[in-house]
């Protein structure tokens, strides 16, 4: 979401206001990445919002994305990548408290 | 005659048989090239709305499920009685098209997934993280226009950003369930707190994975409820021109 430290808006041409925030975007790009397949992209933007943006809206979505990948990686039997996964959400879980 | 329809299958076999479970349906298959129309016999009750006929319609269904492909069409669906003698007109215009269809959901199952999320805490997120920092600074800049801001940001940001936030959760949703699927089709935000509801179009192989798949969800964080339903007759991905499919979720 907006915030005037994070995010930007403008008036545009047609008199319309314009916004968008980091961790929107972030999290929309890092969609993007998991969409095409691209999962350590998209699990590096997830968690840098779960760090950098710990109490918002996109955190919350950015959570639940990872415990996806995370059940992914285990049901393709690579189980220690998503406990080290979980793991890194837990301990940045963590530190945010 | 009236007659109650269950639906097209890919089989032009004979069939005469009473359905266990139901209130002695007996079912023929009236053959049409290599296809053929599931019928029964009808009478007043059989067409009335009640849980028994629903009933003994699922049962008769997922009984011809198990052995072949079923094609559910207007106004060949429950409670539609069809005249005896339409039947052959309905086998001739649509062969084709019925052909194509059972070719496309052959081997297939559908599942319909509902998300719900609690619309006003996300919208009151949204709002508040505006209000908080952007309202202070819109303030310092230009105090006659707060009221028209206010209203900018009520009408038009807070609804985008709603939107694009719905947009995001259905995606991540999807990137986990709809590798499964062969076809799908969405509703999205239906209503305030209806984020999605999903049809999922799934090789019966997969069906297990699939349920496996929407287990997971459980247990995620997010704070959303996830509801399955299926495995159904692929009603909502039969495409006939002309005929009205179960429900429109394209």
């Amino acid at each position: 979401m907006l915030s005037a430290s994070q995010g930007w808006q403008f008036w545009n041409s047609m008199g319309d206001i314009t916004s968008t925030s980091d961790p929107f975007k972030l999290l929309n790009l890092a969609n993007e990445f998991d969409r095409a397949g691209v999962l350590t992209y998209a699990i590096e933007l997830y968690i840098k919002i779960l760090d950098q943006y710990p109490d918002t809206l996109e955190a919350v979505a950015a959570r639940l994305a990872v415990f996806l990948i995370a059940k992914r990686y285990e049901n393709e039997g690579n189980k220690e990548t998503a406990i080290s996964l979980v793991r890194k959400v837990t301990v940045i879980a963590n530190e945010n408290c | 005659m009236k007659i109650v329809s269950y639906g097209v299958i890919d089989s032009s076999e004979k069939i005469d048989s009473l359905i266990t479970g139901t209130k002695g349906i007996r079912i023929y298959n009236i053959p049409y090239r290599d296809i053929g129309m599931v019928i029964s016999g009808s009478d007043r009750s059989s067409m009335k709305i009640s849980n028994d006929n629903a009933s003994d319609y699922n049962i008769v269904v997922e009984h011809l499920m198990k052995k072949f492909t079923v094609l559910p069409v207007l106004p060949l669906r429950f409670r539609t009685p069809v005249n005896k003698k339409d039947i052959l007109p309905i086998m001739e215009n649509n062969y084709y098209d019925f052909k194509d269809n059972l070719k496309r959901i052959r081997h297939k199952v559908e599942f319909g997934l509902k998300v719900v999320w609690k619309g006003d805490e996300v919208k009151d997120w949204i709002t508040r993280e505006y209000k908080r920092d952007a309202y202070g600074k819109l303030k310092a800049y230009d105090p006659r226009g707060i009221k028209f801001i206010e209203d900018v940001f009520d009408k038009y940001v807070i609804e985008k950003e709603f939107k694009d936030m719905a947009d995001i959760f259905i995606a991540i949703v999807d990137n986990f369930l709809g590798r499964f699927a062969s076809e799908k089709r969405f509703e999205k935000l239906k209503s305030k707190n209806l984020l999605l509801k999903a049809l999922y179009l799934i090789d019966k192989k997969r069906q297990q994975e699939f349920k496996e798949a929407f287990d997971v969800f459980r247990i995620a964080p997010g704070n959303l409820d996830y509801t399955l339903r299926g495995p159904l007759p692929p009603f909502n991905f039969v495409e006939i021109e002309g005929m009205e499919t179960q429900r429109s979720y394209k």
